[in-house]
């Protein structure tokens, strides 16, 4: 399901230029398509976040393109250890066990 | 335009109709927010702000019962945050009947999977799993040909002699498979050094080349020498007349004995430098030995030497203490 920028400002109570800063600033990303920009299910979930960090958190610009930032590594580590995760328990079980042991701490 | 097919209701949406199907009763929005009975609007604020940073999923990814704690939290807000609600709360007109909010699916729903790679930032690039720096690690030499893959790298902690690392030695040393192996120690070998033993690690899967054994030197303390980088360090004690006459002593280096002229006058603490006499360098050459001076009286002291230094000491004072 796709949204347009005239539902997602008024769902989200936010003025479209705000909005269109925050594009502007790449914090979002929508498709551009011929009918215009169009926002998917993760671009609103975003833009939730965005305008709970500004409004609810009192997070400034300068500092919100930090925390996207940090929070997009943390993100993206999260991926790769899922994917590492699920390449993991694909192993055969004596090697999950090797490397249970191996993750376990010193003298634990 | 089709509001109405928006799953995803942003919280604080002043639109949003109470539902007057009520299907749980709220905890006091007081108490969630942990704010007392007469909190005007700003306190509430504050409080709420804090818990929302505490209990934000979406900056919490790892922490599944945020969700949970987070919503308590913005639904009690919410429902103070409304000064008419309040009021009526406040006067016991109404109880805290949370009305049921459309699903909320949080950042962190899409951001671990793939939709949120879109979101990845760019100037880390982070497409490529291989790329994250603490799992490069792990491919290192790894990305051949999957069927014969590389056996596991061992590694394990060998104690060597102290002469053996300044020196440089062969020794002849059991795996934990049983195996024995001659291991070369090179000259000059530190502490904590890691040698690499080509092939002695684990059996590769699928008759690939095994991996490699890391051994990490631990190097024994020697009980006359210290290592000063290139440079070893001794303690020579010398006899009285050593150190008042001059003399010439044997001293023990790591490269063998050699003869050391002691000068006359000499105190406990001299320093004196043996040349090319200290632990072997790559190239061929060593370092320096130093030898620290201990003057040692003799023990149990000497009846003449008491005398002596009865008749010697009233006409010659000096100081030794500042």
């Amino acid at each position: 399901m796709t949204t347009t920028v005239e539902q997602i400002t008024r769902v989200y109570r936010i003025e479209r230029v705000e909005l269109e800063s925050w594009i502007a600033h790449r914090w979002i990303r929508p498709a551009e398509t011929a009918q215009g920009l169009v926002f998917d299910e993760v671009d609103e979930a975003r833009i939730a976040l965005i305008h709970e960090l500004r409004e609810d958190l009192k997070v400034d610009d300068e500092a919100l393109d930090l925390v996207l930032s940090l929070l997009d590594q943390l993100y993206a580590t999260r991926r790769v250890l899922r994917t590492l995760t699920q390449a993991v328990s694909g192993l055969p079980e004596p090697v999950r066990a090797q490397i249970r042991d191996r993750l376990r701490p010193e003298g634990g | 335009m089709f509001v109405d097919n928006i799953t995803l209701r942003y919280r604080s949406d002043p639109r949003r109709e109470p539902t007057a199907r009520s299907d749980f009763l709220m905890r006091d929005p007081y108490d969630i927010l942990g704010v007392a009975k007469d909190a005007d609007i700003k306190e509430i604020k504050k409080a709420y702000r804090k818990l929302a940073r505490q209990h934000h999923p979406d900056l919490h990814p790892g922490d599944r019962a945020s969700e949970d704690r987070f919503k308590e939290v913005s639904s009690a807000y919410d429902f103070l945050s409304d000064p008419d609600r309040k009021a009526k709360y406040d006067r016991g007109e109404i109880d805290a009947a949370g009305s049921p909010k459309a699903q909320r699916r949080f950042y962190r729903d899409f951001a671990e999977a793939a939709g949120g790679e879109r979101y990845a930032d760019p100037s880390a690039s982070f497409h490529a799993f291989e790329d994250i720096d603490i799992l490069s690690e792990m491919f290192r030499g790894a990305r051949r040909d999957r069927r014969h893959q590389r056996g596991a790298d061992l590694s394990e902690r060998i104690e060597v002699d102290f002469l053996d690392a300044v020196n440089g030695a062969e020794r002849e040393l059991v795996l934990p498979t049983g195996k024995h192996v001659k291991m070369r120690i090179p000259a000059g070998a530190v502490d904590g050094q890691v040698m690499r033993l080509k092939g002695q690690g684990l059996p590769g899967p699928g008759g690939g080349s095994s991996g490699d054994l890391l051994l990490e030197l631990s190097i024994r303390p020697h009980p006359k020498f210290t290592r000063a980088g290139n440079d070893i360090v001794s303690e020579l004690p010398i006899t009285l007349s050593e150190a008042v006459l001059g003399g010439r002593v044997e001293v023990a280096t790591v490269d063998g004995s050699v003869n050391l002229t002691i000068p006359k006058g000499s105190n406990t603490g001299t320093r004196l430098r043996v040349r090319g006499k200290g632990a072997l360098l790559a190239d061929g050459h060593r370092g320096d030995h130093y030898v620290t001076l201990k003057v040692v009286l003799p023990n149990p002291p000497d009846d003449d030497l008491v005398r002596l230094v009865e008749g010697w000491a009233p006409s010659h004072p000096y100081r030794v203490r500042d």
